[in-house]
């Protein structure tokens, strides 16, 4: 496909196909948002508890466990995590688990307030409005030009907006740690973007080679990223580490397409545009 | 020469420079750090662990070795710990172990313990929040629990004190840190009466008590059960009553913030000074524990002058008071009944004993280091209340770090392969490795020099900046390969790779800005590390990089 889309801004006239890719994305992206029941939040931004324990667990527990309201169950390489959401202590639930024949081992747990949980996320998702904010001004300053600019932030938020759909629709949940990954996302995106805004407003030479030279170091850049990303997600035994892989993973791989076939044909429509006028 | 003069580069120079500091600053340091005391040592109780030790017998203690010289020792032990002298006779166990440590910190995730998040239950100043969070600091010092760290967040306008312990049980945790540790002693009076009358004897004081039908009437006032009254200074509650005696409670000594009743608690058995003890008792088949604890010299007169009039009765040898008996509460809750010596009638006694017990001998120790540690600490302004709480596993911390390791060795391989791939040119990949390595040593230079914890947050933030290195390098490398028609010098294109990578790393940083305060700062680590890095590697590694390509290319 990274192919296809490297003949497209060579050699092809037609390169306005291009903007199909993005927005086909983007309109089942917001197809999946309004198709999900609720957001997915992990119990650091709802409140609720959770224990990890070594064994084997398997979904008969949420029987078992019927009165701590078990949310989830989920395994992480060979560990188990029960999610649930009555106030109930731990040390009756590794109970329970014993005397209904589990050979499990207590590893860790975690308790939050539904208040405190519910002021994280509200801090969490204003952290993710003020990024956003001041990431914008850095771009208007560094451009100084609205158009271009706009762009950038279009690209930056359809990254943001997919790739929390997308990772919604796989299942991972909100959490701290990968609303922290969506504010790196935040970053990251705006990188390529700029490089490709300032690569091809700023250099010299024929257009296309402008546009394809930026191509080259922006594909190369991101796919070292995604790359690197890979070993964590497969490795790694923290969730924590693999949750924010994860949402990078997705985010970097939607970054290409927004950067290459939406924010890269707008700029160059802009600079065809800006030529006919004279 | 071409070599003398890359050296004499500045941007070279910078980073070679900041390079040697960063190792200078990880080496491990000159001293040992206490790992555990136990009880048998003369030092128990005197020296905690996550002390420095820095010097012993007048010997400087630089390493282990220079600890565990003297663990077989006897004769008097001198030594230096966090900069005091501590002296001790030690008969042959030393009883202390000691571990060298880098400045480096790790944070709970990464090597296990607990951590709470707390809140008062009332609305209070932030002045009454520090002191709270001193007290608690006392507790846990004074407990022997590892290394903790104390610190007062704010989430939306409202604050939590925070703490976070490495090593420790949850149990022993929520004790310590969840009662407010109000002790109260109370002492009960029993007024008898006849045809509804009676009298109340405080000292030599006499106060008519009148009881007609439900209605009590002391000195001339009338009072419901558990309403509470003040005579000659002292403190009643109305306990009970019955058709011919009137129970009452009087707060013999209370150990609140605001009083404090309670001079001294004792930690360890000191013969003629303070008594600590547990023993098993066969007749109740679990173990017993008592300590003193000295009160002030006003609430011993107080307690004088309330049993002064008391009966007495014998049981074996000894003399108790009949109707006084002491009831301890803690926290408004019942502790413990003691019977009060009649001995105490005729004289002012300071000393209280605390008695308590325990099914097996460690519960029954575990108890009483409670609640000395709460009672010499002394009782929190606040009542509080955990609002989060985790029990982070340490043996998740080790695999993690093997696991870092790995990931980077991979992640690090598979990189170079890209770039071989895409440039062909094998020298490149060496000052990429380097640039990389020496960005890492340098983030975690400065994060020892700042003393930062190092934790799971933080380790992602490294991991993402290298990553973003990585592709400042990559943009240095196309920027200078880029065209073969040079028409800009090579310093012209690295200018020009400069200001993208500029750019970028000012949207980065200001993304990050927001999360340095939100969710508890429990992300603070990431946003750190990342805006640590970013410096770093705009101003030091990649000039020094982009100075190296340009050797290289040339």
């Amino acid at each position: 496909m990274l192919f296809v889309v490297y003949m497209y801004y060579g050699n092809f006239k037609r390169y306005k196909v291009l903007l199909l890719i993005p927005l086909s994305i983007l309109l089942l992206s917001i197809f999946l948002f309004f198709s999900l029941d609720e957001v997915k939040k992990d119990i650091d931004l709802t409140g609720g508890s959770s224990v990890v324990v070594s064994g084997n667990v398997d979904e008969r527990v949420k029987d078992i466990l019927s009165d701590f309201e078990v949310k989830d169950v989920r395994k992480t390489k060979n560990l188990w995590e029960i999610v649930y959401q009555k106030d109930i202590e731990v040390e009756k639930l590794i109970e329970r688990l014993k005397e209904s024949g589990y050979e499990i081992e207590y590893i860790g747990s975690k308790k939050i307030s539904p208040v405190l949980g519910e002021k994280f996320y509200e801090q969490m998702i204003r952290a993710i409005f003020i990024a956003f904010m001041f990431m914008s001004i850095v771009v208007f300053f560094i451009f100084k030009n609205p158009l271009p600019s706009f762009y950038v932030l279009f690209a930056v938020v359809s990254d943001i907006f997919e790739t929390f759909v997308f990772s919604q629709a796989l299942g991972i949940p909100l959490s701290l740690y990968t609303i922290s990954a969506l504010l790196l996302l935040i970053g990251y995106s705006a990188d390529s973007d700029i490089l490709l805004t300032t690569r091809v407003l700023r250099g010299r030479g024929e257009l296309s080679e402008r546009f394809e030279s930026a191509f080259k170091t922006g594909i190369t850049m991101s796919l070292t990223t995604l790359a690197v990303l890979v070993p964590i997600i497969l490795i790694s035994a923290s969730e924590v580490l693999v949750r924010i892989a994860t949402v990078l993973f997705i985010g970097i791989t939607i970054d290409i397409i927004n950067t290459w076939c939406a924010n890269g044909v707008m700029l160059r429509l802009w600079i065809e545009r800006r030529k006919n006028e004279g | 020469m071409r070599v003398k003069k890359l050296l004499l580069d500045f941007r070279i120079t910078l980073w070679l420079v900041a390079l040697i500091i960063s190792l200078l600053l990880l080496f491990p340091k000159n001293y040992v750090v206490v790992k555990s005391v136990s009880e048998t040592s003369p030092f128990y109780g005197k020296v905690y662990p996550g002390d420095r030790i820095t010097w012993i017998n007048e010997n400087p203690v630089k390493d282990v070795s220079d600890v565990y010289r003297f663990s077989n020792y006897s004769g008097s032990i001198r030594m230096i710990v966090n900069d005091n002298l501590v002296l001790g006779d030690v008969k042959g166990n030393l009883g202390i172990e000691v571990e060298k440590k880098t400045s480096l910190k790790f944070g709970l995730d990464i090597g296990g313990g607990v951590r709470v998040l707390l809140a008062s239950k009332d609305n209070t100043s932030s002045e009454i929040l520090q002191a709270t969070k001193e007290i608690l600091e006392n507790r846990i010092n004074i407990f022997g629990l590892k290394e903790a760290r104390l610190t007062i967040v704010d989430v939306e306008n409202e604050k939590y004190i925070q703490i976070e312990l490495a090593g420790g049980t949850l149990s022993e945790v929520k004790e310590i840190l969840e009662k407010q540790g109000h002790l109260e002693g109370k002492i009960s009076k029993i007024i008898k009466l006849k045809n509804g009358f009676g009298t109340l004897r405080i000292g030599n004081k006499n106060f008519e008590v009148m009881k007609n039908n439900s209605e009590i009437i002391i000195d001339g006032k009338k009072y419901n059960v558990n309403e509470t009254f003040k005579l000659e200074d002292i403190e009643f509650q109305v306990w009970n009553y019955t058709e011919n005696k009137i129970i009452l409670f009087a707060t013999a000594f209370s150990s609140s913030f605001e009083k404090k009743d309670i001079k001294k608690v004792c930690m360890v058995n000191e013969p003629g000074v303070c008594q600590v003890y547990i023993l098993y008792n066969p007749k109740s088949k679990v173990y017993e524990f008592g300590f003193s604890v000295s009160i002030t010299l006003e609430a011993a007169q107080r307690v004088k002058k309330l049993i002064e009039n008391e009966e007495i009765y014998y049981s074996g040898n000894e003399a108790y008071l009949r109707n006084a008996k002491l009831y301890l509460f803690l926290d408004g809750k019942p502790l413990r009944v003691l019977e009060i010596s009649a001995g105490l009638k005729n004289s002012i006694v300071t000393n209280v004993m605390i008695q308590g017990s325990g099914k097996t001998k460690s519960e029954a120790k575990k108890d009483m280091n409670v609640l000395q540690t709460i009672l010499s600490s002394g009782a929190l302004p606040v009542e509080l209340e955990m609002v989060s709480v985790e029990v982070i596993p340490p043996i998740l911390g080790e695999r993690f770090l093997n696991e870092i390791l790995w990931i980077g060795l991979i992640g690090e391989i598979i990189v170079i392969l890209i770039i071989f791939f895409r440039y062909r040119i094998p020298k490149i990949a060496i000052p990429m490795i380097i640039t990389s390595a020496s960005e890492a040593i340098m983030i975690l230079g400065l994060a020892s020099l700042i003393n930062w914890t190092i934790d799971l947050p933080s380790l992602a933030g490294i991991i993402a900046i290298l990553g973003t290195g990585i592709d400042a390098q990559i943009m240095i490398i196309d920027e200078v390969l880029r065209g073969r028609k040079r028409v800009y010098s090579i310093t012209e294109k690295i200018k020009h790779a400069f200001f993208i990578i500029f750019s970028s790393a000012a949207t980065t940083f200001v993304a990050m800005l927001p999360l340095l305060s939100a969710g508890a700062k429990i992300m603070q680590g990431f946003a750190v590390t990342t805006i640590i890095g970013l410096f770093i590697s705009v101003f030091v590694t990649r000039p020094a990089f982009g100075r190296l390509i340009e050797e290289i290319i040339k």
